[in-house]
C-alpha cells in the first residue's frame, strides 16, 4: 500500500528523530559532497516535497460544510448499479448530486493552538449554516465562521473547546525568493491524504502586494490549504482570487492554469485579529471613473460616482489626482494597485490637482460594487495546434504555370 | 555513549517512517533552488512589460537582447499599437519604446525603449542544443498582473522541438516552424516574452498555446519561437525591415524514404539551377533532409533572400546548388495600425467624451509594404551604430584613425595551391601599394599597383601602365573598397558617405550578417557584411566580407575576411578571401605571414618605385 | 589556415547537424523521456462530436498489442497506429474494459520496443513524473510524441463526471499536477524519471468533488491485472446466493426505512436536521433525536436533504450503517441496524440492538 502521508508521528517524535540523527551524524562519516557542479538527483526533490508535505499536514484540516444556499438543482443522478447485480461501493464522499463548485470538502489550515482555522473564502460563498472540521488525527469538530476578508479572499473559522492544536509555521516573508519551490496540499478531492502540486514561487507582492503567485497548481482541491517552502514552512495560505474584479470565486476559471496566489500569514496579524471579531472585510471602493487617454502622470478624473467616497470628499471631473498617502500616482495602474491594497473603511488622503493647485482630502473608501476599471485584457495567444487531422491544402502549382507560387503546406499523417 | 545513540536510532527507526530527507540532501535540492533563483535574479531585468500608448492598453511582453536597448518580442503584442508606446522593466520604471522591424510572417517583432545609458540584456542560447525534458523558464506578464512591472517567472520542461503550429488566416502569417514546445504555463500576456534554458540563457519567444474548452487559459501546451529564428530575421528587424519569409518556391512531399519534388516554379532558381519534379531532396542548407516536413520547418524559419545550399538528387545524380530563397507572399495581412489599442480615438466627426475638446488626431503614417524599409531614418541610425559597433572592434575610431601603416607580406594561394607572394603596404586612410614578389595567376612577378589618396597605378612588366585619377580611381574596386572601409571606421561614418542603407539579413563566410550598401562620394557603391554574434552567441559586429554593389548582389567577385590579430592595437584581418558566387568559391587566398606597423610612411611610399614610362610608349 | 576561409563558408550549417554532439550534459529526464516515446503510439480513429478523433496509446508486447484509452474514436471503421519509428498500421480492437476505461488494440507487426507492465506501482505521491502522449494532435509520423513534468499528487478512489454523467470506471487512479486532460492525450503514458512505467494517462473527466479537469492515469499494476487476464467489458455475472439460486432480475428490495424524519420545510437544501424519530423504529433504537442534524450516511457526506434521501435509498435491508450526527455542538455516530427481510419478501424495518458510540 502506498505510505500514507497522514501517519505522522505525535508531536513530540520529530526532536527525538532530529537527536537520533545527529548522533548518528557524528558516529558515521558523512558520504563525500558530490560535485558542485552537477545538478542534484531529481529523486531528492521528491524526497524533499513529501518530507515538506508530511511537515504541514498535521496543521491540515479538512472543512465540509452543509446546508449552503439554494442553488438550482443539479440533475437527477443516473442509476449505476443495474438491478440484481452486486451492489458495487459506493462512492466515497457523494451522494450522487454532484457538488456544485465551492459545495465539496475543503481544505484549511490551523493557525493557532486554541482553534483558529484559517481557509478560503470559496467554499462559504453561499453561506453555509453547518461547518465541520476534520483534524489529522481524525477527530470532528463543529466549527463556527468567523470573519472574511474578501480582500484576500479568506475565512477565519474557530472550533470550540480546543486546545493544543498543532498550529503551521510560517516561513519567515524576507527569506521568499522568486524562483523557490512551494508546495501546494490540499484535501479538496475528499480522500484520506491530500493531494500534493509542485511548482515555484512567480512573484511576490501580487495583487496590490497582498499574495504570492505561483505556478503550482491551485484549484478546489486545495483551495484553503497552505502553500509550503521545502522545509514545509507556511509561504501562504491558497485563494481563489481574480483580479479582473467579478464576483468572489470567479477566480476559480483560472485553476490549474499556472498562476494562482497564495496568502502569506507571516504579517497578517492585524487583519486576523479583524477576523476573529467576525468583521468582514470588503475591497475599497473610491467611486471614480479614469478618463482614458490622457497624458500623464496622475490620473484624470472622468466622472465621479453618485453617492460615492469620491463625491463624499469633493472630488471633482477634471481633477487630477497625483498621489494617495505617501505614494505618487503615476497612472490608472498604480490607482488600481493602491486603492487594492486599501479595504472598505480605511481613510486614505487623496493629492490631486484642480486648476493648477495641489490639494489634499481624506477620502473613507466604502464597499460599493463599481470600482475602477479592470486591467486590460492582453492580446491573445493564439490558438494553435490542429484539433483534426489535417488535410492537404490545394494549391501546389501544376508544372510549367510560370505565375502561381506553389504553397507552403504541411502534411500530416496519416 | 555510543549505545545511548544506538537506542535512540533504534527508537527512531522503530517509529513508523515518516517521509523525511536528510539535511545533507535537502542541501543539494535547495542548492540547485539557489542557482535558478540566482539565474532568474540575472535575467528578470531584461523582461519587458509592453504596453500600447499607455498602461492601460495592450499586455504583452518582450526581452531586451542588447544593451543599447533593443527587445525582441511577438508582430502580434506590437500589432494593435502602432509604432510607439510604454515598457516597463522590472526596475519599476516606465519606458517609451519604438518599432524597429517586425515579421508577422514569424511572428516577430523587434523595438527599441529609450532613456537609459545601459540596459540589462539577456544573454543569447542556442535553441539547436535544446531537448525534450530541459527545464524551461518563461518570464512575462500574464494577466497583466504586474502592477510593479516585475515579471511573472514559470517553470516547466520542454515539451518538443521542431514543432510546427500552422499560421493564421491563408496560412502566411504567424507561422511558429520549427518551435519549440513547452509545458511552462504561459498564458494572455506572456506572449513576446522569452524563455530561458536553466542556465539563463535567451532560447525562445514565447507567444502560442494550444486551448482547450476552456478558454484561453494555460493547459500545459505552449510554444515558444526559436531564437535561431530570431537570430536569422535580427539583421531585418534592426534594418526596420517589414519582414518576408523564404520559399525555394518548389514544394516536395514524401514518398517511400524520399523525399520528392512535386511542384516546381520554372522561374525559379532552383529550377533553372537544375531541380526537376521527381528529383529528391538530399539536403537543405547542409542538413540531411528525411522527411519534407522537416524541410518546411527549416525553410519557414529563414527571411527571403537568403542564400542557401541545396543538393538534390536527378537521374543525372546529385548536384548542389546555391541560390537565394524567394519571397513567400503574405495574401491577406492583418496590417499593424497606427491608432492605438483600447477605445478607438474620436474621428474627425465624433465628439470625444463630454467635457472634452476632441484629441488632435496624429497625421497618418504611409502603410508599409512588405520587404519595406518601415523607417528611412531608424535605418540610418542602425548604420551608424553598427559602423560604431565595428570600429569598437577594431579597437576604438580613434586609435583606428591614428594608426600606423602596415607593412604586410603575403602568401597567395590559388586552387588550394601555393601560387604566389606579394609585399602590401596599407594606410589607415585607404591608401595601399601592392608588390608582387612571386607571380600568380593575374599578378605575374614584378607587377604592382596602388593608390597614393588620389591617383591609382598598375604596373605590369611587358604592359602599359595604367593610371587613373580622381574619379576614375575611385570606382576603381580595390580603391573602392579601401577608402570605403577607411571611411566606415571613421568617428562619423555617415558623413563619409553620400548614401548608407543597413539592407537587411544575408549571409557572408557562412556566417548571418547584416548587408550594408554605403555609396561614397564619388560615386562608388559598395556592400560591406558585418558578423551578427561571434561563436558564442554574444552580439559582435566584425567585417565579414566585402564586395562592389551590382544588381547580382553576390554572383560576383567579393572579399571574405578571416583571421582578426591585434597589431598596434588594432585588431587586423591576416586572411583575405576573393570569391566568386553565391557558394563563395574562393579563387585567391591570401594570408599574412607578417605584418609590421609602419610608423609615418613618405607620401611616395604609395607611389610606383620607378617613374612611370610616357604615355602611349611601349614598356621595354 | 589557408583553409579557413573554404571550412568557413560550409561551417555553419553543418554546426547544425554537429550540435547534438556537443558535450551538453543530458537533462536528468532525456532518456526516460526517449525510452518511453519510443514504447508509445500515435492512435488515428474517428472523430465523434466533440470528441477528438486521435489519442496515443502504450505498446505493450514485442508482438503488437497496445493499451490505449476507451472510447467512441475507436468504433469507427479504420483505425490506424502510427508507431514511434513513423510506420503506419492498421489497428483493431480486441478486448474493452468499461471499468477501467481502456482498450487493447493489435496490429500486425513486431513491436520491439515495448513497455513491461509492472504488479507493482513504482511511484509515490510527491515523484516525478513524465507523461508521454500526442495531446493536441501536435506530433506526426515520426514525430517525438510531447512530454510534460509534473509529480504524482496523490492516489485516490476515481470519482469522474464526464460532460454531467458520472463515469462507470471502478477503482484508484494516480492524480498528478501535469495537465493531461488534453485531447489526445488519453491512453500516453505516465513515466517515472527512471523509465518505469506508471499508469496510462485517461480520459477528459472532472473530479466529481471539484468540478475541475482531473489530471489523471490508470495505475500500471491496475492495467496488469486486466492485460493479464482480468475480466472484460461489462458485469460480472452475480454470484449464486445462500440458497444455492443464481439472482436472475428480480424486484430491487426496497430500502430499508430507518425511522428518521427529516425537517424540510427550508427546502431540499437545507441542512438534514431530524424533525421527528419514527417510534419504534431502527433510529429511535440507535438513539436519534429530534433536532439532531445527520452529516454522513456510511462513507457518504449529505450535506443536506436531499442528499439523506438519496444516501439512504441505496441502504440494503439488513445492512448496518453508521450515521454521523452532529448535536448540539457536539459530534457523535450512532450504529442503526436494519433488519434482514424475509427471502423473498420485500423488507420489513425491524428494531434491532444497536450502539451509541461518542466521537470527541
Amino acid at each position: 500500500m502506498m505510505p500514507r502521508l497522514r501517519e505522522t508521528p505525535a508531536p513530540c517524535r520529530p526532536a527525538a528523530l532530529v537527536l537520533a540523527a545527529a548522533l548518528v551524524a557524528a558516529l558515521v562519516p558523512l558520504a563525500a559532497p558530490a560535485a558542485e557542479d552537477a545538478p542534484a538527483d531529481p529523486v531528492l526533490a521528491a524526497r524533499a516535497f513529501r518530507a515538506a508535505a508530511a511537515r504541514v499536514l498535521p496543521s491540515v484540516v479538512t472543512i465540509e460544510t452543509y446546508g449552503g444556499a439554494a442553488a438550482p438543482p443539479p440533475p437527477p443522478p443516473q442509476e449505476r448499479t443495474p438491478p440484481g447485480a452486486p451492489g458495487r461501493p459506493a462512492p466515497r464522499r457523494r451522494a450522487g448530486a454532484l457538488a456544485n463548485p465551492g459545495e465539496g470538502p475543503t481544505t484549511g489550515l490551523i493557525i493557532s493552538s486554541d482553534g483558529y482555522i484559517i481557509t478560503s473564502t470559496f467554499n462559504f460563498l453561499r453561506s453555509p449554516p453547518v461547518i465541520t472540521v476534520v483534524l489529522g488525527d481524525g477527530s470532528r469538530h463543529v466549527a463556527r465562521l468567523c470573519g472574511r476578508d474578501e480582500t484576500r479572499g479568506l475565512c477565519l473559522l474557530a472550533i470550540e473547546g480546543a486546545a493544543g492544536l498543532p498550529a503551521a509555521q510560517h516561513a519567515p516573508p524576507d527569506g521568499l525568493r522568486v524562483g523557490q519551490w512551494v508546495l501546494s496540499v490540499g484535501v479538496g478531492y475528499g480522500g484520506d491524504e491530500p493531494a500534493i502540486s509542485a511548482g515555484i514561487v512567480s512573484a511576490l507582492g501580487r495583487l496590490s502586494g497582498k499574495a504570492v503567485q505561483t505556478d503550482a497548481n491551485l484549484s478546489p482541491a486545495n483551495y484553503g490549504g497552505p502553500l509550503v517552502d521545502l522545509e514545509g514552512r507556511v509561504v501562504g495560505v491558497c485563494v481563489c482570487l481574480y483580479p479582473r474584479g467579478g464576483s468572489a470565486g470567479e477566480g476559480v476559471q483560472w485553476y490549474d492554469s499556472g498562476v494562482g496566489f497564495a496568502i502569506p500569514l507571516a504579517d497578517a496579524g492585524p487583519v486576523l485579529e479583524r477576523l476573529k471579531a467576525g468583521e468582514v472585510i470588503r475591497p475599497g471602493r473610491l467611486g471614480v471613473r479614469p478618463a482614458r487617454g490622457a497624458s500623464g502622470p496622475g490620473v484624470t478624473v472622468e466622472s465621479v460616482l453618485p453617492d460615492s467616497p469620491a463625491q463624499k470628499a469633493g472630488i471633482q471631473a477634471k481633477d487630477v489626482i497625483v498621489a494617495l498617502g505617501e505614494q505618487p500616482v503615476r497612472d490608472v495602474m498604480v490607482l488600481r494597485a493602491l486603492i487594492g491594497a486599501c479595504a472598505a473603511g480605511d481613510t486614505v488622503t487623496l493629492r490631486f490637482k484642480r486648476g493648477g493647485e495641489e490639494r489634499a482630502v481624506p477620502v473613507t473608501l466604502d464597499a460599493g460594487d463599481e470600482g475602477l476599471p479592470a486591467p486590460p485584457e492582453p492580446p491573445s495567444i493564439d490558438r494553435g495546434g490542429p484539433g483534426r487531422a489535417f488535410s492537404m491544402r490545394a494549391g501546389a502549382a501544376p508544372p510549367h504555370r510560370r505565375d502561381q507560387q506553389p504553397a507552403q503546406f504541411r502534411r500530416r499523417t496519416p | 555513549m555510543r549505545t545511548l545513540a544506538a537506542i535512540l536510532c533504534t527508537a527512531a527507526l522503530a517509529a513508523p517512517a515518516a517521509p523525511s530527507i536528510s539535511p545533507e540532501d535537502l542541501a543539494r535540492v535547495k542548492a540547485d533552488e539557489a542557482a535558478r533563483i540566482r539565474a532568474i535574479e540575472r535575467i528578470s531585468g531584461t523582461v519587458v512589460a509592453i504596453f500600447g500608448a499607455d498602461t492601460d492598453r495592450g499586455g504583452g511582453s518582450g526581452v531586451i537582447f542588447d544593451p543599447d536597448g533593443f527587445a525582441l518580442t511577438n508582430f502580434h503584442v506590437v500589432q494593435a499599437s502602432g509604432r510607439k508606446g510604454k515598457a516597463g522593466l522590472a526596475d519599476g520604471n516606465l519606458y517609451d519604446w519604438q518599432l524597429y522591424g517586425m515579421d508577422p510572417g514569424g511572428d516577430l517583432a523587434v523595438i527599441r525603449l529609450a532613456g537609459k545609458q545601459a540596459f540589462p540584456a539577456a544573454p543569447l542560447g542556442d535553441s539547436r542544443r535544446v531537448r525534450a525534458g530541459d527545464w524551461a523558464l518563461a518570464l512575462g506578464n500574464p494577466f497583466n498582473l504586474a502592477d510593479d512591472l516585475r515579471p511573472t517567472v514559470t517553470l516547466g520542461i520542454v515539451s518538443g522541438i521542431e514543432r510546427f503550429q500552422p499560421g493564421q488566416g491563408s496560412g502566411r502569417a504567424l507561422v511558429y516552424g520549427n518551435c519549440i514546445q513547452i509545458d511552462t504555463s504561459i498564458n494572455p500576456g506572456n506572449s513576446g516574452g522569452p524563455l530561458f534554458d536553466a542556465g539563463g540563457r535567451l532560447i525562445g519567444v514565447n507567444g502560442r498555446g494550444s486551448f482547450e474548452e476552456r478558454g484561453r487559459v494555460n493547459v500545459g501546451v505552449g510554444y515558444a519561437v526559436s531564437i535561431e529564428q530570431a537570430k536569422n530575421f535580427l539583421p531585418d528587424l534592426l534594418a526596420t525591415k517589414f519582414c518576408q519569409h523564404a520559399t525555394l518556391d518548389a514544394t516536395f512531399r514524401d514518398d517511400q524514404g524520399a523525399v520528392i519534388c512535386d511542384a516546381i516554379n520554372e522561374d525559379s532558381a532552383v529550377a533553372r539551377a537544375g531541380l526537376r519534379l521527381g528529383d529528391s531532396l538530399v539536403a537543405f542548407d547542409s542538413v540531411p533532409i528525411r522527411a519534407a516536413n522537416q524541410y518546411l520547418n527549416l525553410v519557414s524559419t529563414m527571411p527571403a533572400g537568403w542564400p542557401v545550399a541545396v543538393t538534390f538528387r536527378g537521374p543525372d545524380g546529385e548536384r548542389t546548388a546555391h541560390v537565394r530563397l524567394r519571397v513567400l507572399p503574405y495574401g491577406q495581412l492583418p496590417r499593424p495600425s497606427a491608432t492605438p489599442a483600447g477605445k478607438p480615438a474620436p474621428g474627425p466627426g465624433e465628439k470625444g467624451p463630454p467635457g472634452k475638446k476632441p484629441a488632435a488626431k496624429a497625421p497618418a503614417e504611409p502603410q508599409p509594404e512588405p520587404g519595406q524599409i518601415i523607417s528611412r531614418d531608424l535605418n540610418r541610425q542602425e548604420c551608424e551604430r553598427l559602423l560604431r559597433r565595428w570600429a569598437e572592434f577594431l579597437g576604438g575610431a580613434d586609435a583606428v584613425r591614428r594608426a600606423p601603416a602596415l607593412q604586410v607580406e603575403e602568401e597567395v594561394r590559388a586552387g588550394g595551391k601555393a601560387a604566389g607572394r606579394q609585399k602590401v603596404l596599407r594606410a589607415a586612410d585607404g591608401r595601399f601599394r601592392v608588390e608582387v614578389l612571386e607571380g600568380y595567376p593575374g599578378a605575374p612577378a614584378g607587377a604592382a599597383w596602388g593608390y597614393d589618396g588620389k591617383t591609382f597605378w598598375r604596373r605590369v612588366p611587358g604592359r602599359q601602365d595604367v593610371v587613373l585619377e580622381g574619379g576614375a580611381a575611385m570606382t576603381e574596386p580595390e580603391v573602392a573598397l579601401a577608402r570605403a572601409l577607411a571611411a566606415a571606421a571613421r568617428p562619423k561614418p555617415l558623413e563619409e558617405f553620400a548614401a548608407v542603407e543597413l539592407e537587411g539579413a544575408d549571409r557572408a563566410g557562412g556566417e548571418r550578417a547584416f548587408r550594408v550598401r554605403l555609396e561614397d562620394r564619388g560615386g562608388a557603391k559598395v556592400l560591406l557584411w558585418f558578423s551578427v554574434l561571434d561563436s558564442r552567441d554574444r552580439l559582435s559586429v566584425r567585417l565579414l566580407k566585402a564586395a562592389m554593389d551590382s544588381a547580382q548582389k553576390g554572383a560576383d567577385e567579393a572579399w571574405l575576411f578571416a583571421d582578426c590579430r591585434l597589431v598596434a592595437g588594432i585588431q587586423v584581418h591576416h586572411c583575405r578571401a576573393r570569391v566568386r558566387g553565391l557558394a563563395e568559391q574562393a579563387d585567391l587566398e591570401f594570408a599574412a605571414v607578417s605584418c609590421e606597423p609602419v610608423a609615418s610612411p613618405p607620401a611616395d611610399a604609395f607611389r610606383p618605385l620607378a617613374p612611370a614610362a610616357p604615355r602611349g610608349k611601349e614598356q621595354p | 589556415m589557408m583553409r579557413l576561409l573554404a571550412v568557413a563558408a560550409a561551417t555553419l550549417p553543418l554546426a547544425a547537424a554537429q550540435a547534438a554532439e556537443q558535450n551538453e550534459p543530458p537533462n536528468p529526464f532525456s532518456r526516460a523521456i526517449a525510452y518511453a516515446q519510443a514504447r508509445c503510439a500515435k492512435i488515428y480513429g474517428s472523430g465523434a462530436g466533440r470528441e477528438a478523433g486521435y489519442a496515443t496509446g502504450i505498446v505493450v508486447s514485442r508482438d503488437g498489442l497496445i493499451l490505449t484509452a476507451q472510447g467512441m474514436y475507436l468504433s469507427g471503421e479504420r483505425l490506424r497506429v502510427v508507431l514511434a519509428d513513423g510506420s503506419r498500421h492498421e489497428a483493431r480492437v480486441i478486448r474493452r474494459s468499461e471499468k477501467l476505461q481502456v482498450a487493447l488494440l493489435a496490429i500486425d507487426a513486431p513491436t520491439p520496443a515495448w513497455f513491461e507492465l509492472s504488479s507493482d506501482s513504482p511511484v509515490q505521491p510527491g515523484d516525478w513524473v513524465l507523461a508521454v502522449s500526442n495531446a493536441f494532435n501536435v506530433a506526426a509520423g515520426d514525430e517525438p510524441l510531447s512530454v510534460s513534468l509534473g509529480i504524482v499528487s496523490v492516489r485516490a478512489e476515481m470519482e469522474a463526471r464526464h460532460r454531467m454523467q458520472d463515469v462507470p470506471y471502478e477503482g484508484d487512479i494516480l492524480l498528478v499536477d501535469a495537465i493531461t486532460s488534453n485531447p489526445g492525450a488519453q491512453g500516453g503514458a505516465l513515466c517515472t524519471a527512471d523509465g518505469r512505467l506508471a499508469g496510462m494517462l485517461g480520459k477528459l473527466f472532472e473530479s466529481a468533488a471539484t468540478r475541475t479537469r482531473a489530471n489523471y492515469a490508470v495505475p500500471v499494476e491496475m492495467l496488469k491485472a486486466w492485460f493479464a487476464g482480468g475480466e472484460d467489458a461489462g458485469a460480472t455475472p452475480a454470484p449464486p446466493d445462500a440458497s444455492g439460486r443464481s439472482p436472475g432480475p428480480q424486484k430491487p428490495a426496497l430500502p430499508p426505512d430507518l425511522g428518521i424524519r427529516l425537517f424540510t420545510v427550508s427546502g431540499e437544501r437545507a441542512p438534514a436536521y431530524v424533525d421527528s424519530v419514527a417510534p419504534g423504529s431502527p433510529a429511535q433504537a440507535a438513539g436519534v433525536r429530534k433536532d439532531d442534524m445527520v452529516l454522513a450516511v456510511g462513507d457518504t457526506v449529505v450535506r443536506n436533504c436531499r442528499e439523506f434521501a438519496e444516501a439512504a435509498g441505496r441502504l440494503k435491508p439488513g445492512e448496518s450503517v453508521v450515521l454521523l450526527i452532529k448535536r448540539g455542538r457536539t459530534i457523535l455516530s450512532v450504529t442503526v441496524a436494519t433488519a434482514c427481510p424475509p427471502a423473498g419478501g420485500a423488507g420489513q424495518a425491524a428494531p434491532a440492538t444497536s450502539r451509541q458510540e461518542k466521537q470527541p
